[in-house]
């Protein structure tokens, strides 16, 4: 019995030894636990690479090429809301030009981009002070996003905690973190104007250079002034003289482009095929007679009267094959750089702002005649001196290709000429540069729409089929609806502070 | 047929036999072994052996073996409760193996329970339903999981509707995981296993699902499953026990003569439940919609794309063995085609197992090796992206198909074929047939599963058992899209995509149990004690992309590599995950009619590193008692048995894989960097935990003619590890925390009727199984935000909610109405659609109850059987069905335009105005809501076991069999059961899910 009663002592001996031997070694868990290809914040960090990286991912919101991104917080929204573009996709009768997108196209950007853009600051300002230059650099990227976010919806989130700011202080607060980055640049490229930081591969704008990236900030200071001016003209010339005064960009050599591959349009409009020239771009390029016209667009492959020719927005598309040999689609390839701000844009903004009186460092006609040159130089157009002359051309009346989609024929939205008349009215001057601000945009639709919201120019076609809400152009794009389940209150707040409906109707700040 | 009297007696004479083993010294001369089994030829544990007349006896070991000395000419009598005793006269053997009769399967029945633990039925605190082979292989499908469904209570399962090969989702007791997988734990003989389920789908543009890890099975090795639908039975599986055992016994070789035995299934099938659609409209020309005048129509019939799938199962079994050894050799193969051209399964096995006992039967080991080779292709569920079916449905009806037939056409100039396709790209449609055959995914399966067992019988109450598993599957997945087919799924390229990737995934397993099993006077004891560990990796390489220079070169090099980015780039990913554990069983038992389990495991687990639990571990206690109440009280004569039971369990599971880890950032192929992590991650995890409690009866009735097992059972599962959408302000995309309450109740019934006349008999099972999921919390501070969105399609879709179900549709779209309340008109006088500030509820997916009613008749060597199945309650959406109104294919389009239009107020408005709004992408939903409530003939069959002795001994069985041969009731416009996805959510949403299949066939099986 006391050799049995041992030899199980053993047996249970071995079994435990066993448990231990088995169940003793969480040592190696956090080895274990590492999914594979992934990488820490203090790898990330080596040679300096996260911040630049986390820079890099703010500038791909900003200056959004990948073509998802592109498609949904560009292409849907401002190429069609800005007429430059509409779709050829006959499942997109729901879309932004109707005012009755899908849930889920008109919260992208917002759900999507934000995150992303917010994230990367946060880390940013994890690794660097704010006097430090990335973080003004990367205040400055982060800007021009915000800027676009909050002109699609109106209040906006600036804090990290879900609640939303109206768009005024959204504006008050772009501004100051604009003044910050600039204060911080401008001593640096002063004394070193061939400042360039970090890995210049990683930076797909400028390559690292400081000087340009300053007069990105001040040209952005611009944008937003101009943008304001019926709202706050005070501040707005305030803001538009210093950043002037400051340097914005007046050279093509500085604009604002980004080496992205593919190219965003050439995805959706050649690739895909889902987009095709607007009738109204159609209208005015052809009546004009314009010479940027074969750089925009490719002929149609089924040549009827013109060889660039449009199709009216919101047009029920029957068939996309068919829609895409009608009409015209975007001039790019998958190698061709992505425009984001232009020394034309800038040219334009200085003329209005002279028109309204600021000081501009030139005349409204002066600096209207040198953005549409500088446009034609950036689009190798040729010499813009015949074009800028032309005081007959006006806008074509429009007829759609045979077989086409929608309206028949559009008898043209207005009757503005191209030259300069220092005689006419204020108003008649507004609609001339903003007309021809509006061609030397293309292709930023953001820009392009924002100009239609802010100043009705250029006037467009009515919609045919009517909108759901019977206006032709929306004012903006309603807030994420799953903001009312998963963030109620802030969302009732915004509501409040967008002061109407959250609708595509409701007009914002800055069009008041 | 036995009464109760009688089973007293052969309890006493158990009860003898255990007194007189205790102290028992021998003086006898001929030692004599051998095993005592039931009717299945399963061990009899604890069986009584005693020498007629004397006081000389033994019990068998959990092996059913015992080894008695007597005389040569004594008598042996064989004892087990509630069996008939056999007296065997030694005569001089010395190997006497004895099988008992039984009378009532529940009293006698020795269930495999978790990690392979033997015991018996009687003391089980918890519901265990088993599963014969028989049951499983009658009426086949590619993935043995599907022939489970309805045979047993408590279990949701639904297989995935991508056709042949495709994955099932099988969830127990209702769904207790908001984000961690509800899918059962799968163990084989013992060893839990790790499923990849592929079949998770979810979307529009989804892409499609694949199989899963046990599919992979050769049914005809199975020889029973357990169902282990509690987490009580399944505690001493720790982690994901929480959500249910399937447990699968595999056949072992039997001593005795060589048999072989071989069994053929083939059957047929054909699309099950179709759309209604219309074929006297046709469209108008230059159009895709087929809204053109009557009379137009080409009389175009979908289901004519359809071709005629198959299955075809063969399997050879081999087993022989003597005393000492047996073996068990196999080899099977499934090839399947789905209706579908192009997707094909197919499935090699083979498998070998050997059992040997040495050292005077005091060592055995047990060894298995399998091999199995899987190939699918072109599974595919639903959705616009590789599915044919939006552009088959939706095909213009006044346009002739066949000219789509020739779905590629000669391009002398690039010297290829291209597609022939003319009939819009709304939808991403294209030529449907180009879809099925040049838009081709498959995987390339090789799997090695590799397990033993050694056994030492210490002593007669003492045995030591150590095991290993290890599984090795290798799988090469591969994705070619032809030259012209849509740039959308070639990165862009006019030369056709490729892309490929190769998936290593292996398991370890390993364990070491003591187990113990002594009786003292009235009491019993069987305790086991042991540990174990898990180690599990996966690995992913492959390159996908866009082919540049030559079309249509589908290999590796061929795919564009100059600059990596979103379309075109490297594949890979990796995990580990290791659990380590410590575990005990303890079972007390009195006079054999009160049995207390106590369990308790301890899991160290990989995926908690970094949190508060790494160094801990988490603890997973159950407690169960169970009562044979008819061995308490003197019952009615025609009432055989009656036992009760209880039981309460804590189990749980980690957190995902990866998500503690400080490597966090992952890279990001459209930036061609690594980006931050758009999530919020709390400093601390808990594991996720649910508290179960249950209770059952079972009862006999009539010498086991009638019998019911029910359990009521409740659990609760706290501690979940959830994400939320984090409002974009935020800075976060998504934030996880820790909290919520979903709790399940519900009921488990099983009514079976077990008759056998001269020549006839009839045996007869209902299941029943109701469960009421609710979600009790979601957030801890009820002043939080308290909803989640789980998707579904455009404008509807699952919201989890306090108070609500894990399966709730939420509503956005809605007519627009004027202020009296009539329905609103826009200018060209049509309806609006409203987008809903606040969704509307509009019923929750989960089912109600479930039923089955499965019977079996023998007549003379006839059987006859049929499985009735049905689901009441919960609803189901088909979006198909509002975009086929929409382009006016629809039966319901036609039957609109017949009646001059749809009354709308007091006017009329054309049914394509209407449907213009109501249906397409984003309809009215209110429109495209059915009650899933469903009744089908799921199985039927019929045989004949041809008289041995026409065959010189030879066993064989002929039989006609058919699965989902008449749907009885429905309400959708397609076949509610079947699932698009078998992930928790997406489920009961239709867009263009491909149809659940009928199938009618044969199977012969012969023995000798």
């Amino acid at each position: 019995m006391n050799t049995k009663m041992k030899k199980i002592k053993t047996y249970f001996a071995v079994v435990l030894t066993g448990i231990l031997a088995l169940s003793s070694c969480t040592g190696k868990f956090e080895e274990y636990n590492r999914p594979g290809g992934n990488i820490t914040k203090e790898m990330f960090n080596r040679d300096g690479h996260a911040v630049l990286s986390y820079i890099r991912q703010i500038e791909d919101e900003a200056f959004p090429e990948q073509e998802n991104t592109w498609q949904m917080n560009i292409d849907l929204i401002g190429n069609y809301c800005g007429r430059y573009f509409t779709y050829t996709n006959p499942g997109w009768t729901n879309n932004f030009q109707r005012m009755s997108a899908p849930e889920g196209w008109a919260a992208y950007p917002y759900r999507d981009c934000l995150p992303k853009v917010s994230s990367a600051m946060r880390e940013i300002e994890q690794l660097v002070d704010e006097d430090n230059p990335f973080y003004a650099w990367a205040q400055v990227v982060r800007a021009a996003v915000m800027l676009r976010l909050t002109d699609m919806y109106g209040p906006f989130p600036i804090a990290n905690d879900g609640s939303y700011a109206a768009q005024e202080e959204v504006y008050a607060y772009l501004i100051a973190q604009l003044d910050h980055a600039t204060d911080v640049l401008t001593p640096l490229v002063a004394s070193n104007s061939a400042l360039t930081m970090g890995d210049p591969e990683l930076d797909r704008v400028y390559q690292g250079r400081m000087a340009p990236w300053l007069r990105f900030a001040n040209s952005l200071k611009l944008r937003i002034a101009i943008r304001m001016r019926f709202a706050d003209p005070a501040t707005a010339q305030t803001i538009a003289e210093s950043a002037v005064a400051a340097g914005v960009i007046t050279d093509n050599a500085d604009n604002c482009k980004t080496n992205y591959r593919p190219n965003g349009m050439y995805k959706t409009s050649v690739e895909w095929g889902d987009s095709r020239m607007c009738a109204d771009l159609d209208s005015y390029m052809n009546g004009y007679g314009d010479p940027r016209l074969p750089k925009y667009f490719n002929p149609a492959d089924k040549v009827g009267d013109r060889a660039i020719i449009g199709c009216p927005a919101a047009a029920i598309i029957g068939d996309k094959p068919t829609a895409q040999e009608l009409y015209s689609s975007a001039k790019v390839t998958a190698e061709t750089d992505g425009v984001w701000l232009t020394a034309a844009e800038m040219a334009f903004c200085r003329a209005e702002g002279a028109l309204a009186g600021w000081n501009m460092g030139g005349s409204a006609q002066e600096l209207y005649e040198r953005g549409i040159t500088l446009s034609f130089e950036q689009w190798g157009a040729g010499s813009a001196d015949a074009y800028i002359a032309d005081e007959s051309s006006m806008p074509a009346n429009y007829t759609n290709a045979d077989g086409g989609y929608g309206s028949s024929a559009y008898t043209r939205s207005s009757s503005v000429t191209i030259a300069w008349d220092e005689g006419a009215s204020d108003e008649d001057k507004l609609e001339k540069i903003i007309v021809q601000k509006w061609i030397a945009l293309f292709p930023e639709g953001q820009e392009a729409w924002n100009e239609i919201r802010r100043t009705g120019y250029p006037k467009v076609f009515a919609l045919s089929p009517a909108s759901v809400t019977g206006a032709n152009v929306p004012n903006r794009v309603p807030f994420d609806p799953r903001e009312k389940v998963d963030n109620r209150d802030a969302y009732l707040n915004a509501v409040s502070l967008l002061g109407g409906d959250d609708d595509y109707m409701t007009k914002l700040w800055w069009q008041r | 047929m036995r009464t109760p009297s009688t089973i007293r007696f052969s309890l006493l004479g158990f009860c003898v036999s255990c007194l007189m083993l205790i102290g028992q010294t021998l003086s006898a001369q001929n030692p004599v072994t051998g095993t005592v089994t039931n009717g299945y030829g399963e061990p009899l544990i604890g069986a009584g052996v005693v020498v007629s007349g004397t006081t000389i006896g033994t019990t068998t070991n959990l092996d059913g073996r015992y080894e008695i000395v007597c005389p040569g000419d004594a008598v042996l009598e064989f004892s087990y409760i509630g069996m008939v005793t056999q007296i065997i006269q030694v005569g001089g053997k010395s190997v006497i193996d004895v099988v008992l009769q039984e009378d009532s399967d529940v009293l006698n029945e020795v269930v495999v329970t978790a990690l392979g633990i033997k015991r018996s039925s009687k003391a089980l605190s918890y519901n265990v339903q088993k599963v014969d082979s028989g049951n499983l292989t009658t009426v086949k499908s590619t993935n043995v999981m599907s022939s489970l469904a309805g045979k047993v209570a408590g279990v949701n399962i639904n297989t995935s509707s991508a056709g042949v090969g495709s994955a099932t989702r099988v969830v127990m007791r209702g769904p207790k995981s908001v984000n961690q997988t509800n899918q059962a734990l799968y163990v084989i003989d013992g060893v839990p296993i790790i499923n990849r389920n592929d079949g998770e789908t979810s979307g529009i543009y989804g892409t499609q699902p694949g199989s899963e890890g046990i599919a992979d099975l050769n049914p005809e090795d199975i020889e029973s499953i357990s169902v282990l639908s509690g987490p009580a039975a399944a505690a001493l599986y720790g982690n994901s026990a929480a959500q249910g055992v399937i447990m699968i016994t595999t056949k072992k070789g039997q001593a005795g003569k060589v048999s072989v035995s071989l069994a053929n299934n083939t059957s047929f099938s054909s699309a099950f439940v179709m759309p209604e659609f219309q074929n006297t409209y046709g469209n108008r020309p230059g159009e895709t919609m087929s809204w053109g005048a009557e009379g137009t129509g080409t009389g175009f019939e979908p289901r004519s794309f359809f071709q005629t799938g198959y299955d075809l199962q063969n399997s050879v079994a081999l087993t022989t063995g003597t005393d000492k050894n047996q073996t068990y050799l196999s080899i099977g193969s499934d090839n399947a085609r789905g209706i579908i051209m192009g997707n094909t399964y197919d499935r090699y096995n083979a498998s070998f197992r050997n059992t040997t006992s040495m050292l005077d039967d005091k060592l055995t080991l047990d060894f298995s090796l399998s091999f199995t080779k899987e190939k699918d292709a072109n599974l595919m569920a639903q959705g616009q992206y590789y599915n044919p079916l939006p552009a088959l449905y939706l095909f213009p009806r006044g346009e002739d198909f066949n000219a789509v037939r020739t779905f590629e056409i000669w391009d002398a100039t690039r010297g290829i074929h291209v597609q022939n396709w003319n009939y819009g790209s709304d939808l991403y449609k294209q030529n449907p047939y180009w879809i099925a055959k040049r838009m081709t995914r498959s995987n390339d399966k090789r799997r090695y599963m590799l397990s033993g067992s050694l056994r030492y019988q210490a002593t007669n109450w003492l045995d030591i058992i150590g095991r290993i598993r290890w599984d090795d599957a290798v799988t090469k997945g591969e994705r070619k899209n032809y030259a012209s087919t849509h740039t959308l799924f070639t990165a862009g390229s006019n030369m056709g995509y490729y892309g490929w990737s190769k998936v290593d995934d292996t398991s370890f397993y390993g364990d070491v149990m003591a187990n113990v099993i002594k009786t003292w006077d009235d009491w019993s004891l069987s305790a086991n004690l042991g540990a174990s560990y898990m180690m599990a990796d996966y690995e992913v390489n492959g390159f996908q992309g866009a082919i540049h220079n030559i079309p249509n070169a589908f290999f590796p090099i061929a795919i564009d590599h100059r600059a990596a980015h979103n379309d075109n780039r490297p594949n890979y990913v990796w995990t580990r995950h290791n659990t380590q554990a410590v575990f005990a069983n303890v079972e007390i038992g009195w006079k054999n009619m009160l049995y207390l389990t106590l369990t308790d495991r301890n899991d160290w687990d990989s995926a908690l590193a970094g949190t508060s639990s790494e160094k801990t571990g988490f603890n997973y206690p159950s407690v169960g008692l169970s009562g044979i109440v008819s061995q308490m009280v003197a019952m009615p004569e025609w009432w055989n048995f009656l036992k009760v039971r209880s039981s309460w369990a804590s189990v749980g599971s980690p957190i995902p894989v990866g998500l503690s880890t400080a490597w966090q950032l992952e890279y990001a192929s459209t930036s061609y960097d690594w980006s931050v992590v758009t999530y919020y991650v709390p400093d601390d995890f808990k594991p996720e935990r649910t508290i179960s409690w249950e209770m059952g009866v079972q009862s006999q009735w009539l010498g086991g003619d009638i019998t019911l097992d029910a359990t009521w059972y409740k659990s609760n599962t706290y501690n979940q590890t959830m994400s939320r959408p984090a409002p974009a302000g935020t800075g976060y995309g998504s934030v996880y925390y820790q909290a919520g309450n979903v709790q399940n109740i519900g009921l488990e019934l099983a009514l079976g009727f077990h008759k056998k006349w001269t020549n006839f008999g009839w045996d007869s099972n209902f299941t029943y199984s109701m469960n009421r999921n609710k979600i009790i919390t979601l957030v801890d501070d009820d002043n939080e935000l308290s909803y989640i969105s789980k998707g579904g399609l455009e404008g509807i879709g699952i919201i989890l909610t306090k108070g609500g179900t894990m399966g709730d549709i939420y509503d956005y779209s809605s007519l627009e109405l004027d202020q009296e309340g009539n329905v609103a008109l826009d200018a060209s006088g049509n309806i609006i659609r409203k987008t809903l500030d606040n969704p509307v509820y509009r019923g929750s997916v989960l089912p109600k109850g479930n039923f089955g009613w499965n019977n079996e008749f023998t007549f003379a060597g006839v059987n006859l059987g049929f499985l009735l199945s049905a689901r009441v309650g919960g609803i189901v959406i088909s979006q198909t069905q509002a975009i086929l109104d929409a382009y006016g294919v629809s039966k319901a389009s036609a039957d609109a335009r017949a009646a001059g239009g749809v009354p709308v107020n007091t006017g009329t408005i054309s049914a394509e105005q209407f449907y213009s709004v109501v249906g397409g992408s984003t309809p009215i939903w209110q429109n495209y809501i059915y009650d899933a409530t469903n009744v089908r003939l799921q199985e039927a069959h019929i045989g004949y076991n041809i008289p041995s002795k026409w065959l010189g001994g030879k066993q064989l069985y002929v039989g006609l069999t058919g699965s989902n041969l008449l749907m009885i009731f429905k309400k959708a416009p397609f076949d509610p059961e079947a699932t698009s996805s078998t992930g928790t959510y997406y489920q009961g949403f239709d867009y263009f899910m491909q149809p659940s299949l009928r199938s009618f066939g044969f199977n012969v099986r012969m023995k000798f």
